[in-house]
């Protein structure tokens, strides 16, 4: 019996100490981002220069979030669509048949490329081939997208497809027994059944999308001084690239260094926001169900 | 007594001018062999009981006749004929067969809408968008059930929020929207209370002059209060079949006779 409680104690200490490890985490980034926080105010998050060797430095955020929206943006607005129609296909369509059993691993396989891989492949092919199409550089919100868009597919398409199974199958019945066809059927039942799982889906794909480093800031440009993009063959900066980048030059202590802490306090709200939600839609999808 | 043979031969006469009709045929979920040559006759009008031990068949016979078996990945050979077309040749599609043979389940199935998109569900994917008639359908077939009274003030309403025995009815109300000529129901009062089943039985004699009505259960007493023609099943044959009060008083077979007193279900 005394061992049994040694044990519960031993691996209640274990799951305690994730919860202790994110306190800690954001504790200390809260600690040295706050002061940056404080000092500036709104105009770190509405300014439009973001000038950290100025003297005095100016770090305004405006530009780099929309940076960061806009190709987290275009790689959902490129991702869902596809990924929801894969999930379709997967869930309604292939029937368990030769393309499930290999569209499926491949899904899977596509999440456990190191991002690194990705964006390295963004960088000698992608990147090339935009600015052969297009001119210019090839660094662009386009390029950020489309990697980002390989990243995030894989969740939507595995969210969304579990999503529309979790569907009783009797409404599809229902529905046939009616005299609707299968696609019919599709859009009229069951993805509104399962709208919220999907929605859920894309949701984590964009907090996913907003929390990616490696690759997006391997083809995205990254400029000196970040402006407003006008087109998506600007080059931009997003939330994560700036602090890679940044963090190597900038003095310890220094209000640059703050500024780099306070981007991971904003980083860390939106992500958790993000999730938090998604798990909420999916919390009440037993309901939305039932309408 | 004269007059007992005189209705007995009227309805054998009936017979003759089957609406569905079997010939041999053949079920297989995987390697179960769930329905063996069986050769069936549905009259035209009628209500027509299925009856038989669970596990018979008798949801396979009924799901035979819709079309909804390949759906459920079966293999069907042999042929069913609907008036006199094969509904299982290549130049049936199984929409319009589906439209023609309604079909109610055992568990109320609202979709997950309102009360009249339920009802107005079958004939939009038929393409029907005049809201006039729509309205009109919807209004018409919840008065065929007996439910408009009770929903009329709140049609946008979720149809979740009915009771087990409404949900039902809608569910009758959405299959005759289309205008079908035949509906199936799988055991439709089996997770019904009894003041709910009986308004569906009261409802389905009913109908019963407009529609041809096929109903699988394995309650004897529902088939005897409702059915003119009577099919028994056991184990994925057809037992017996006929005249319903013939066969409920003298049995040719000692299976469905042991069925009947109750001996096994």
């Amino acid at each position: 019996m005394r061992g049994e409680g040694l044990i519960k104690t031993f691996t209640f200490l274990c799951a305690g100490s994730s919860i202790l490890v994110v306190f800690l985490i954001f504790g200390y980034t809260l600690s040295e981002g706050l002061p940056v926080l404080m000092k500036y105010g709104l105009s770190f998050l509405t300014g439009l220069h973001w000038k950290p060797y100025a003297d005095p430095p100016q770090f305004g955020l405006l530009p780099t979030i929309i940076g960061t929206l806009s190709v987290s943006g275009l790689a959902i607005s490129i991702a869902a669509p596809i990924g929801i129609l894969a999930a379709i296909y997967l869930a309604e369509y292939s029937g368990g048949g030769f393309f499930k059993n290999l569209i499926e691993p491949a899904t899977q396989l596509l999440v456990s490329i190191p991002s690194v891989v990705l964006g390295f492949i963004g960088l000698v092919f992608l990147v090339p081939t935009l600015a052969k199409i297009f001119g210019g550089w090839g660094f662009s919100i386009l390029a950020g997208g489309i990697v980002l868009a390989a990243m995030t597919l894989p969740h939507i398409i595995c969210i969304s497809s579990d999503a529309i199974r979790a569907v009783p199958r009797e409404y599809r019945y229902a529905s046939l027994a009616l005299g609707a066809s299968k696609w019919q059927t599709v859009r009229r039942v069951v993805l509104p059944a399962a709208r919220s799982g999907i929605l859920a889906s894309i949701i984590l794909g964009l907090g996913n999308a907003i929390g990616e480093t490696m690759a997006v800031l391997m083809v995205i440009g990254n400029p000196e001084v970040p402006y407003i993009p006008t087109s998506i063959f600007d080059r931009v900066r997003v939330l994560t690239s700036t602090i890679v980048i940044e963090f190597n030059y900038a003095v310890w202590g220094s209000d640059q260094m703050r500024a780099l802490f306070a981007i991971g306090v904003i980083l860390f709200i939106i992500t958790a926001a993000v999730n938090l939600l998604a798990f909420h839609i999916l919390g009440g999808r037993i309901h939305a169900k039932e309408i | 007594m004269a007059m007992q043979v005189k209705k007995t031969l009227l309805r054998r006469a009936l017979e003759y001018k089957p609406i569905l009709k079997s010939e041999k045929l053949n079920v297989w979920y995987g390697r179960v062999h769930a329905l063996k040559d069986v050769d069936v006759i549905i009259p035209s009008k009628r209500i027509t009981a299925i009856m038989g031990p669970s596990g018979c068949g008798k949801s396979t016979l009924l799901k035979a006749f819709n079309r909804l078996l390949e759906v459920e990945g079966a293999r069907v050979e042999g042929k069913v004929y609907f008036h006199d077309v094969d509904i299982y040749s290549d130049s049936v599609d199984p929409y319009t067969i589906r439209r023609k043979i309604g079909m109610v389940f055992q568990k109320p199935i609202p979709l997950p809408m309102s009360i009249y998109d339920n009802v107005a569900y079958g004939l939009r994917v038929n393409g029907v968008k005049d809201k006039r008639l729509l309205d009109e359908v919807v209004r018409e077939n919840l008065e065929k059930v007996g439910l408009w009274d009770e929903v009329k003030d709140r049609l946008r309403d979720s149809a979740f929020n009915l009771s087990g025995g409404q949900q039902q009815r809608l569910c009758i109300a959405r299959a005759l929207a289309v205008e079908p000529e035949v509906i199936l129901l799988d055991e439709p009062t089996s997770s019904l209370d009894p003041a709910s089943t009986k308004r569906i039985e009261e409802l389905l004699k009913r109908l019963s002059g407009d529609y041809t009505i096929v109903i699988v259960t394995h309650n004897v007493h529902q088939a005897m209060r409702l059915a003119e023609r009577v099919v028994f099943i056991f184990e994925g044959r057809i037992v017996e079949q006929g005249d319903a009060e013939e066969i409920f008083k003298n049995p040719r077979s000692i299976l469905t006779k042991a069925y009947i007193k109750g001996d096994f279900s």
